[in-house]
């Protein structure tokens, strides 16, 4: 039994650390979909990249008004920015989670 | 309750699924589906539901550290204080923890494992099938995290909003067109839900093994028999403070 349990904590270690390897970019998008209309049917409200070394793009949802001027679609932004906070709070968790996962496993 | 159980491994059959126009969409991910009643307050008790065992294990998992520290500052000094009987069981966490650990202590011992009574079940079978547990589990954690997190929320059947998460965060969210602000917040709450259930079962794995690890010293180094106790003594701590839900 204790070369199956060594070898399925390498192995979980092995995972793990395959999973911390590959963060350098996380991507969040906001999409309304209208139901029932199949692929075509969706439409990118916003969307928002952002990168370990602290890059960031933003796409916002604009709004033209009756005179013509373009505004941000603020009920809609605060829908995404709400999706990012939630992304980026859950990776911070889950890496967080990872990497005391794998510290301990390298330990052992 | 267990936490795995309410993720279905799920073939996706959109392109929804897939972050790049063009790139095929994953083999299988994990599906985690609410559907709400249409009435406002029935929604948010159902949400509840799932939300209180997700919030009760996290609250158990915050006390762990604490627990380690505590196990490690008062190990038993007698016999009797980690012996326990096979027909009624430890009466604690504590208590069986500390009658795996002394077991394993003495396994090389046999005239002194009498002693305890159990040594043959502990390190025997029962502790075989602990161990399985552990690794079937464990496999179930990483397949969870690494697989693609599909949340849909669903009022009456139809869908209110999905949102599709890697383990990185990488998430794309599709909105029902008329979806109001009110179920927004609902599945902003299923979702929420969701992947504090993915972080929790994965913070108890690695709890588990920074446990194991932290007392191996005591095994010799050896942290694939430090595994299966500290596994027990999680979910037991876990069960403690999982209650029935009351909706």
């Amino acid at each position: 039994m204790a070369n199956e349990i060594t070898q399925a904590l390498k192995n979980t270690a092995t995972k793990i650390a395959e999973y911390v390897d590959n963060i350098s970019t996380m991507s969040v998008q906001t999409n309304y979909v209208l139901v029932g209309g199949g692929a075509d049917a969706t439409q990118l409200e916003a969307k928002t990249v952002v990168k370990l070394d602290g890059d960031s793009t933003n796409t916002v949802p604009l709004v033209k008004g009756p005179d013509g001027n373009v505004t941000v679609d603020q009920e809609l932004f605060e829908i995404h920015k709400a999706n990012v906070a939630t992304a980026v709070d859950y990776r911070s968790r889950m890496i967080a989670a990872l990497l005391n996962a794998l510290q301990a496993l390298k330990s052992s | 309750m267990n936490l795995l159980d309410t993720w279905e491994v799920v073939v996706p059959n959109a392109e929804a699924v897939s972050f790049d126009i063009g790139t095929p969409p994953p083999p299988s991910l994990m599906h985690w589906r609410m559907d709400l009643a249409p009435d406002l307050a029935e929604a948010r008790q159902q949400i509840e539901a799932r939300a209180t065992p997700v919030a009760q294990m996290a609250s158990a998992l915050q006390t762990l550290p604490e627990q380690f520290e505590q196990l490690a500052q008062t190990p038993p000094t007698t016999t009797e204080e980690v012996s326990f009987s096979l027909e009624t069981g430890p009466k604690s966490a504590t208590q069986e923890f500390w009658g795996l650990l002394r077991a394993a202590q003495i396994q090389d011992a046999p005239a002194e494992a009498v002693h305890f009574g159990v040594v043959e079940n502990l390190l025997g079978p029962e502790a075989e099938q602990v161990m399985q547990q552990f690794q079937r589990e464990a496999e179930k954690i990483l397949n969870l995290v690494s697989y693609l997190a599909w949340v849909e929320t669903r009022v009456a059947g139809e869908l209110l909003g999905h949102t599709v998460m890697g383990w990185g965060s990488d998430a794309r969210t599709y909105w029902a067109t008329n979806a109001s602000q009110q179920y927004i917040t609902l599945h902003e709450q299923t979702l929420a839900t969701a992947l504090t259930s993915r972080y929790v079962v994965l913070r108890r794995l690695s709890l588990v093994l920074q446990g194991a690890t932290f007392f191996s010293t005591l095994l010799s180094g050896q942290v694939w028999l430090a595994v299966p106790m500290l596994w027990q003594f999680v979910n037991r701590v876990v069960a403690e403070f999982q209650t029935p839900a009351t909706t």
